[in-house]
């Protein structure tokens, strides 16, 4: 019976049952696919953020402790690849004459490494002149020592006379902060900046010039064993970092107190775990909604079938087959579409992968690609459950043989629409909006150096409740207009149906369940694939934001600490071909009581131009108005908003604050009047920072010295622009492209790269419109197919029935995609609040793809057009078995 | 086989002209309904030649599968002959051009389940062009005139089948047709029902001054109407059984 039941479905039925398989083929594709991203760009942040490091762990050996037991130790600690002693010592200053002059330094560091750290340990030292070997210095000694290699340089020893060395090349040490690291000590009690002064000396040279000071000051002498762990790790961040973390506090153990260990892998995973944790909030607020949809598609798709259904169902029960029979036959149909649905839905989803993400995998390892690819099937064959199989068993439990049968049941209003569901749903998200919009709320909580991550989950309420809540207060208008303002809808559809009208509005009101569903689910999609566009587009704005503000410009030239070049340089970097303007920012260190912040002096008549200053930069005024008031008042100063909390400032203030004179570079108080709050700059760190007058600044301190140079190339050719400017420059200044500083905040908080996972959901989200639009009013409209025969046999023109079927499709095409436009505007708020956190800076409005949306909408009404219009042309003379049925 | 119900002729090869001449509802000339093709195709209706006139009360009898249903749907219109000729002589074109001149009454329930009773009445009206309310006032009578207007709010599954068959029927004359075709309407009732819907429909031809045909293998149906044809295998036999009947009655 079963089989026979199968074969008759798959002849008859076949295009229902190929419609269901692809909504269940929808879903499961796009959550395998999501999948893939989510678990593919876990693995890419561990990968960066190991990556990134490149001494994983510095271990210091305690005072007194024997550093070689501390190395061997270290060797032979799990996951260790290799690992190298350097040995620290403490210099009271370094002294060099050069050019008739005498230069001193305060105090310093010496480091003696050995031979092979280099090869070890590559891209932790950076040759920047001279030979790679022999005695070295930093750039920022160097520049104030005057030195070049070939020069001589003495060292300063506590107790003991002082040594001379011949430098052999000067250094850049871009991992000085984490190379001079305090061992041990919390993120908070690390030194503010890495030493300014440091040589570093081959370790045979430090064991004969350094070492002795172990006989009179062994304080000032450390060793520290210098550790490549192995980059093998679990691919989540998370995972990665206990793993990591784990095998530190496990060498500690073996040490006994001999030895702290400085866990740089650990701390570099510590920033991706929250990262990944934001791509996983990404996946459920981006993703999930989608895959609903499909899923409540592809009810509705079987559900647009159910009232066929019914009938053969309570005919084979009259025809005495038991509940349990047709139950399971039922079973057996959702059964088919579930399998054949997930089977098509992960060939779909591995496609797709090798399209958007380069690989078909489902998962960045075989547990994650088998648990996504088995999740994402059980899905469908969930959904499939629930669109056919439940509705059966429901209906068997809820109507009688008698009441089945009946094609029309008078409508009555929802127990949700009677119970304001939809009111207390939306009442729930305003709330759960008021609460994610307050300041200090924070979605994902990864403290720095703790184990336990979280998110806050509760955060999800607030667009689900929303989602729902728009939803289902649509269907509530939709069915109220259809209902109660039968002849309002009347008088609408009348250019497209005549004197048809009224008896029209009347069929549509009692269908208004089923009118109302199409609608609800042209917007759920429409709102979807607003939200989404939106979410994203604003997301890829705030990214590029970020570049810039970290950046500055298209191109920033960096001058080198202790240099002093003047506002003139502009025109050697404005004569390189594609420059098209070039902004100088002052860049100096000013003290407020005892606080050392960093200032900055803009050109109040030009920086607007050479950079993008937001309002949500700013506080208490526009970019142009505070901006404006710098050149008005050229003493006025804009701080941070933890400066005016921690000095109780009030506009107009005074500010007292110490910066370095030119000349002297002895500290002097110059007076600033306190103008506006700056929360962000470009250039400038994320926390404390002044702006001010360039030119007030310069008269105070008399220097002009520039700290960058903003250059503006339009957007142009910026890497080829960045490199003739290096090659112009050389060393003398660092020269960074937006391209470059793009990909290498890709591993801070915007680290998750959203074009994959743009383009597939933007994708699904064009599918699910046309297939909410179009499929549905097909099958709606080819379950009526009996009643428009029976209205053309009554004699129904073409252009009657097409008015019957099209005034359907308008009211679904109008009413879905006023309530999805609504709703995704709705939703694309909450998500930018809720998900606030993703976006550094955060949004000052809203990027709205209007091309994107215009498709989607023209897609879902194109869909519809298509559908009404099948459907009209086919009721024009009916089917022979049409007649028959008669 | 030529033959015109009610009035049995001679055979002729002029038959439309004198259809016209006599005012024929419907003609046909060797008309065939072919389903499908090659080995598998099923003639339905094979060389039938006929002729309706005004005011005919013709039964069209045959057993299940005899091209009843067909030969009636080539009447209405509703689907086109594959070979030979079907002609409305004084309808003047296709019944489907102009809605209202031919009534159908189905076997099985044909009333738009979305609409209740008087909508469904007043829609063929509509559909002809008629002011919704003045389609509305003449459902009303004609549902009045079937003594069933205590139904008119009421949707098509809250009917019986008679209830529904008799609304079929109000519809079929609400646009006073000149021709009524009903296909099997008493095929899903009880023969009490039947009997009632059949003195309906009658009666409703009869104050309209329409032609009646009705396809049935029911011989109480059959009974009530003058003229018998019989259809077997989609071969029509226009022989008046009623005629034959009595001719074989006199002979014996």
């Amino acid at each position: 019976m079963t089989v026979t039941w199968l074969r008759g479905l798959l002849r008859r039925r076949r295009g229902a049952l190929i419609a269901t398989a692809s909504g269940i083929a929808v879903a499961v594709a796009l959550l395998a696919s999501l999948g893939a991203f989510l678990a593919a760009s876990k693995a890419t942040m561990t990968a960066r953020a190991a990556s990134g490091v490149v001494v994983d762990w510095q271990v210091q050996a305690a005072t007194g402790a024997d550093p070689t037991a501390v190395l061997d130790a270290t060797r032979h600690a799990d996951g260790v690849t290799a690992a190298l002693p350097v040995q620290f010592a403490t210099t009271d200053g370094f002294t060099a004459t050069t050019g008739g002059t005498q230069q001193s330094t305060g105090a310093g560091v010496v480091l003696g490494l050995p031979a092979d750290y280099r090869t070890v340990f590559p891209g932790e030292i950076r040759t920047l002149s001279g030979s790679p070997d022999g005695v070295l210095v930093a750039q920022q000694t160097a520049s104030n020592l005057h030195v070049a290699p070939g020069d001589k340089v003495t060292v300063a020893r506590a107790g003991l006379p002082p040594i001379t060395v011949t430098i052999a090349g000067v250094v850049d040490l871009p991992y000085a902060d984490s190379l001079f690291q305090k061992v041990g000590a919390p993120p908070q009690s690390q030194p503010a900046a890495p030493p300014d002064n440091v040589m570093l000396m081959p370790a045979t040279t430090f064991a004969s010039t350094m070492a002795p000071l172990a006989a009179t000051r062994p304080d000032l002498l450390t060793t520290q064993v210098h550790v490549a762990h192995t980059h093998e790790l679990p691919p989540d961040p998370a995972e990665a970092y206990i793993a990591v973390t784990a095998a530190a506090h496990n060498l500690e153990a073996t040490l006994a107190g001999s030895g702290l260990v400085g866990d740089n892998l650990a701390a570099s995973l510590d920033g991706a775990r929250k990262d990944s944790l934001y791509s996983q909030v990404l996946f459920l607020f981006l993703g999930l909604p989608g895959a609903i949809l499909a899923g409540i598609l592809t009810a509705a798709i079987a559900g647009a079938g159910a009232v066929r259904r019914r009938r053969e169902q309570a005919l084979l029960r009259t025809r005495g087959m038991s509940v349990r029979q047709v139950v399971r036959l039922a079973a057996v149909e959702a059964l088919l579409v579930g399998v054949v649905g997930g089977l098509v839905g992960l060939g779909v989803a591995a496609a797709i992968g090798l399209f958007a993400f380069g690989s078909s995998g489902f998962g960045a390892s075989t547990t994650s690609a088998l648990s996504w690819t088995i999740g994402a099937f059980v899905v469908g064959l969930l959904i499939a459950v629930i669109a056919v199989l439940i509705p059966t068993v429901r209906d068997f439990r809820e109507s009688t043989v008698t009441g089945a049968r009946a094609r029309v049941r008078r409508e009555r209003a929802p127990r949700w629409m009677r119970f304001g569901l939809d009111i207390i749903l939306l009442a729930g998200a305003a709330v759960m909006f008021a609460i994610t919009s307050q300041a200090g709320y924070s979605l994902v909580l990864a403290p720095e150096g703790v184990a336990t991550i979280s998110v806050s989950y509760w955060a999800f309420l607030g667009p689900a409740l929303l989602w729902i809540g728009v939803a289902l207060l649509a269907w509530r208008i939709a069915y109220l207009i259809l209902g109660r303002g039968r002849p309002l809808v009347a008088r609408a559809i009348r250019p497209l149906t005549g004197n048809l009208a009224s008896t029209a509005a009347a069929g549509l009101s009692r269908q208004r369940t089923i009118v109302a569903r199409a609608v609800v689910l042209v917007a759920l999609a429409v709102s979807f694939a607003a939200s989404t566009a939106t979410f994203n587009a604003t997301y890829k704005t705030q990214a590029e934001v970020d570049a810039r503000l970290t950046n500055g410009a298209d191109i920033a030239v960096t001058q080198s600490p202790g240099t002093n070049v003047g506002p003139d340089a502009a025109t050697a970097i404005a004569s390189v071909p594609g420059v098209v303007s070039v902004e100088p920012l002052q860049h100096r260190f000013a003290y407020v009581g005892a606080d050392l912040q960093d200032l900055y002096g803009v050109r109040p008549a030009t920086i607007a131009a050479a950079t993008s200053l937001q309002d949500a930069y700013f506080q208490g005024g526009t970019a142009a108005e505070l901006i404006g008031r710098l050149a008005a008042k050229p003493d006025s100063i804009l701080v941070s908003d933890e400066t005016v909390k921690d000095f109780q400032l009030a506009p107009g203030d005074l500010i007292r604050l110490r910066l370095q004179d030119g000349q002297t570079k002895k500290f002097i108080t110059v007076p600033f009047h306190y103008a506006g709050i700056a929360k962000e700059f470009p250039t400038a760190p994320h926390d404390s920072f002044f702006i001010a007058n360039a030119d007030y600044i310069a008269k105070a301190t008399g220097s002009y010295a520039v700290g960058a140079f903003l250059v503006d190339t339009g957007g142009q050719n910026t890497a080829a622009v960045a490199t003739a400017l290096r090659d112009k420059l050389g060393a003398a200044a660092r020269v960074t492209d937006i391209g470059s500083t793009r990909s290498a905040i890709g591993s801070s908080l915007t680290s998750v790269d959203l074009a994959g996972l743009t383009r597939v959901e933007l994708g699904f989200a064009l599918v699910l419109a046309a297939a909410a639009g179009g499929l549905v009013l097909a099958l709606g409209l080819a379950e009526r197919r009996r009643t428009f025969a029976i209205a053309s046999v009554l004699g129904a023109t073409g252009r009657q029935l097409r008015g019957l079927v099209l005034s359907e499709a308008v009211i679904v095409v109008v009413g879905g995609i006023i309530a999805g436009v609504v709703s995704g505007w709705l939703l694309s708020q909450m998500l930018v609040t809720v998900l606030t956190g993703v976006f550094d800076p955060p949004p000052e409005k809203l990027s709205v793809p209007w091309p994107y949306l215009a498709t989607t909408v023209l897609v879902a009404a194109l869909a519809i057009g298509a559908a009404a219009l099948m459907a009209a042309q086919r009721s024009r003379r009916p089917a022979v078995e049409v007649l028959r049925g008669l | 086989m030529n033959a015109q119900a009610g009035t049995p002729a001679p055979a002729t090869t002029h038959t439309s002209d004198r259809a016209a001449a006599s005012g024929a509802l419907i003609e046909m000339a060797d008309v065939a309904l072919t389903y499908g093709s090659g080995p598998t195709a099923v003639v339905a209706v094979h060389g039938a030649t006929c002729q309706v006139p005004a005011g005919a009360r013709l039964a069209i009898t045959g057993p299940s599968g005899s091209g009843k249903s067909t030969l009636l749907h080539l009447m209405a219109g509703l689907e086109r002959a594959t070979a030979g000729r079907v002609s409305w002589p004084a309808l003047g074109e296709d019944p489907l051009g102009r809605p209202g001149l031919v009534g159908v009454v189905f076997q099985g329930p044909s009333l738009i389940p979305t609409l209740d009773v008087v909508e469904n009445v007043a829609l063929p009206l509509v559909l002809a062009g008629t002011a919704a309310r003045v389609a509305h006032e003449l459902a009303m009578d004609a549902l009045d005139t079937l003594e069933i207007d205590d139904l008119a709010s009421k949707l098509p599954d809250e009917l019986s089948g008679g209830q529904a068959q008799r609304v079929a029927i109000a519809r079929a004359m609400a646009t006073r047709p000149v021709l009524i075709l009903a296909d099997e309407p008493t095929g899903q009732l009880d023969r009490a029902t039947g009997a009632h819907v059949i003195d309906v429909l009658l009666g409703a031809a009869d104050l309209l001054g329409a032609a009646v045909v009705i396809s049935t293998h029911d011989p109480a149906v059959s009974d009530r109407l003058s003229s018998r044809w019989r259809i077997r295998d989609g071969v029509l036999s226009t022989t008046d059984l009623s005629t034959s009947r009595n001719d074989l009655g006199e002979s014996r």
